[in-house]
């Protein structure tokens, strides 16, 4: 199905993908993992052919996919050979909502409008999605954005299929069903490579793991070689989320000094979502600095809503904001609060990493941190032309860096790989113990545990439940 | 639940065509009117009720102030004054034709509709990423102010009036060097969907030429004559 020959892949004078050598035969599935920066997303396109005839930079060595070798004759009937799925959701759709989006890789193959009616129907039915169906995409969270990317990338039901951390910003059910719907197309001979850092839904999915690292394959496991030694794998190669988490708070609320004191209370607060019937409603919130507080809850719930609620970027139908009994207004969250974005693109602003960390300035103070997540060596890139993963953390830094009250986190860790993942928790750990509150939106349940001492939980707009370590509170 | 009328891609486009083709000639007062008044209809059957009328609204206040303030030109304000009136009045209706075209069209539509007119696939392309473009940037514009503010950067409109260069910088760096990224990653997408197929794609509306979409174009062209020959 794929073969690769000495690929180099070369982008602006940097060496991208180095000397690979890849066999995939036809009905296999591969996993591809290794840290952010390491050539996952890369070397998913050269497989496609879209590096680099569509994003341009150089290749070397011989390429074959599904028997051609010259990946121009792929474009045309693309969608009906590979299915793809790109890792930024916000980038790859067309259409302005989720039904013409589906329809239309199957309007542009010709294919019979009773034939769409049918296989949309079925589509949507396999991934309870039947209700958002009509809805405009920008509309959309995260994670159902993820979905739709999926459902339109096997709506023609292709032979190969090339993910990009499909599950990335999905919640639990989520995964489950795209799990079940990969685990049809695997017994139906269907090739996948999916490049990924959740690794427990793979595990009854996947036959062969491989590692990346620097642009080369360091290793090539087979599942069951890599299950057996999966403990030490993922310490010799830093991968992540081997075991399905459950709630398990490993840290505990600390005592904060009368100073350093930040309750932060919230009344009657409501929310009306543009043109659509749902709301955001909480009568009573308070959280408090003694906790670092991670948001829970499955994709649309109103996660990210609420964070920029509290920051205020968004303004409330009605609500109030209390802090230390202080009223706040708008403008006073603005001044208390930073966020780090979903798509943290947006929030880079300046030529180089130092820059961006110093707010416009090449004083930097805080080494430590900088130490901890090795974001030296990124100093003189262009914030820019990094990595998805490698953009997101220094967007987090900047976070940790500007001493502001509320620090509130959207999917940081979605991007990184397991060693980031847990500086980063030992950094807000370090972090909390000054006057600040940190909340966290998140599915990534490990990092959750480790990190947070408070969780709630979200459900359709509202707060379902609030843990606090195992005890309900 | 307003009702609206599915007009077929292929009606909007001689419509935006008969516009500006109508409004480069020099047609007589009363005709431009009934257009005016024409284009607002159309709107209005398209869905886009608001605008419809604010379009409107801004046509009458742009004649009545050409008919009163500037009724004669007697020094170089209103002679400025007058040419502004007018210049707007001439690029109003392409504005409206426009409007019209672009919204509640689906992008399929327009595909299938302009590969019957049996245009070139290497022009519907980037016509496709241009529209498809506007949106995106306008979600990340919003999303850049947000960041702005919560860095501290720009925190109100003031502060944007006071220091332009500044802000521009801030606001145009991310938007510049992300649309080479964005158009990167919807030309893909546009691949990935398989629009580069060259057979003839279908479409999962079923709009075809209706008697509307006859008469439309009856009383445009009618609209169009008549402009010429009084």
């Amino acid at each position: 199905m794929i073969d690769l020959y000495e690929v180099n892949y070369f982008r602006d004078s940097n060496k991208i993908i180095n000397q690979v050598n890849l066999h995939i035969n036809r009905g296999e599935v591969v996993a591809l993992c290794g840290e952010s920066g390491s050539g996952k997303s890369s070397l998913l396109n050269v497989m496609s052919g879209l590096a680099p005839g569509m994003i341009g930079g150089k290749l070397t060595g011989t390429r074959k996919i599904m028997g051609e070798i010259d990946a121009d004759q792929l474009f045309q009937t693309f969608a009906n050979k590979i299915g793809m799925v790109f890792q930024n959701p916000d980038s790859q759709f067309i259409n302005p909502d989720v039904y013409s989006e589906l329809a239309f890789a199957m309007e542009n193959m010709g294919i019979e409008r009773d034939q769409m009616y049918r296989r949309i129907n079925e589509m949507v039915e396999s991934f309870n999605f039947e209700e958002l169906l009509q809805r405009p995409i920008t509309s959309l969270s995260g994670g159902q954005k993820q979905l739709v990317a999926c459902m339109a990338s096997m709506i023609l039901d292709p032979e190969l299929y090339l993910l990009d951390e499909p599950t990335s910003n999905l919640d639990e059910q989520s995964i489950q069903l795209l799990s079940k719907r990969l685990m049809t197309l695997k017994q139906r001979k269907k090739t996948i490579v999916i490049a990924e850092h959740r690794l427990d839904y793979l595990r009854d999915l996947v036959d062969r793991y491989i590692i990346m690292d620097h642009g080369q394959l360091l290793a090539d496991i087979p599942s069951a070689e890599f299950w057996q030694h999966s403990t030490e794998y993922q310490e010799r190669y830093h991968l992540r989320n081997l075991f399905k988490p459950q709630i398990n708070l490993s840290v505990a609320p600390i005592q904060q000094s009368a100073e350093n004191q930040i309750t932060l209370k919230i009344d009657e607060l409501k929310f009306q979502y543009p043109r659509t019937k749902m709301a955001l409603k909480s009568s009573q919130l308070e959280l408090n600095n003694q906790d670092v507080i991670g948001i829970i809850g499955e994709n649309g719930a109103g996660k990210s809503t609420l964070l920029q609620l509290i920051a205020g970027l968004l303004k409330p139908k009605q609500g109030l904001f209390w802090l230390n009994q202080q009223k706040l207004t708008g403008k006073a969250k603005l001044k208390y609060s930073f966020v780090v974005m979903q798509n943290v693109r947006m929030q880079l602003f300046f030529e180089s990493v130092e820059k961006e960390l110093g707010n416009g300035t090449n004083e930097i103070k805080n080494n430590e941190l900088i130490e901890l997540l090795s974001l030296q060596k990124l100093f003189k890139r262009r914030p820019q032309s990094l990595s998805g993963g490698q953009q997101q953390l220094v967007a987090i830094a900047t976070a940790l860096l500007s001493n502001k009250q509320f620090i509130l986190f959207d999917e940081p860790t979605s991007g990184l790989d397991y060693e980031t993942m847990l500086h980063l928790s030992q950094i807000i750990n370090k972090i909390r113990q000054r006057k600040v509150l940190i909340i966290i939106v998140s599915h990534d349940l490990d990092f959750i545990n480790m990190t947070c001492s408070r969780v709630i939980e979200m459900s359709h707009g509202q707060i379902k439940t609030m843990n606090r370590g195992q005890a309900n509170d | 639940m307003p009702t609206r009328v599915n007009f077929d891609p292929r009606t909007k486009l001689i419509i935006v065509l008969l516009t500006t083709l109508i409004f480069i000639l020099n047609i007589s007062f009363m005709i431009e009117i009934i257009f005016v008044i024409f284009l607002s209809c159309l709107l209005m059957l398209n869905g886009n009720h608001k605008l419809g009328v604010i379009y409107l609204v801004i046509f009458s206040l742009l004649i009545l102030c050409n008919l009163t303030i500037f009724s004669e030109i007697n020094d170089s304000w209103s002679i400025l004054g007058s040419f502004l009136l007018i210049g707007g009045r001439r690029i109003l209706p392409t504005l409206m034709a426009a409007t019209f075209a672009m919204t509640n069209t689906h992008i399929g539509e327009w595909v299938a509709s302009l590969q019957k007119l049996k245009l070139p696939f290497n022009l519907i392309l980037p016509l496709v990423i241009v529209f498809r473009y506007f949106p995106t940037l306008l979600n990340n514009t919003k999303a850049i102010f947000k960041a702005l503010k919560f860095r501290g950067l720009i925190t109100n409109k003031f502060e944007l009036i006071l220091h332009p260069i500044k802000g521009l910088e801030y606001i145009l760096v991310p938007i510049l060097v992300s649309t080479d990224t964005i158009a990167t990653e919807l030309s893909s997408v546009v691949f990935i969907r398989g629009m580069g197929n060259q057979m003839p794609h279908t479409s999962i509306y079923a709009n075809r030429f209706q008697w509307l979409d006859w008469l439309v174009i009856v009383v445009s062209v009618l609209l169009m004559i008549g402009g010429i020959v009084i």
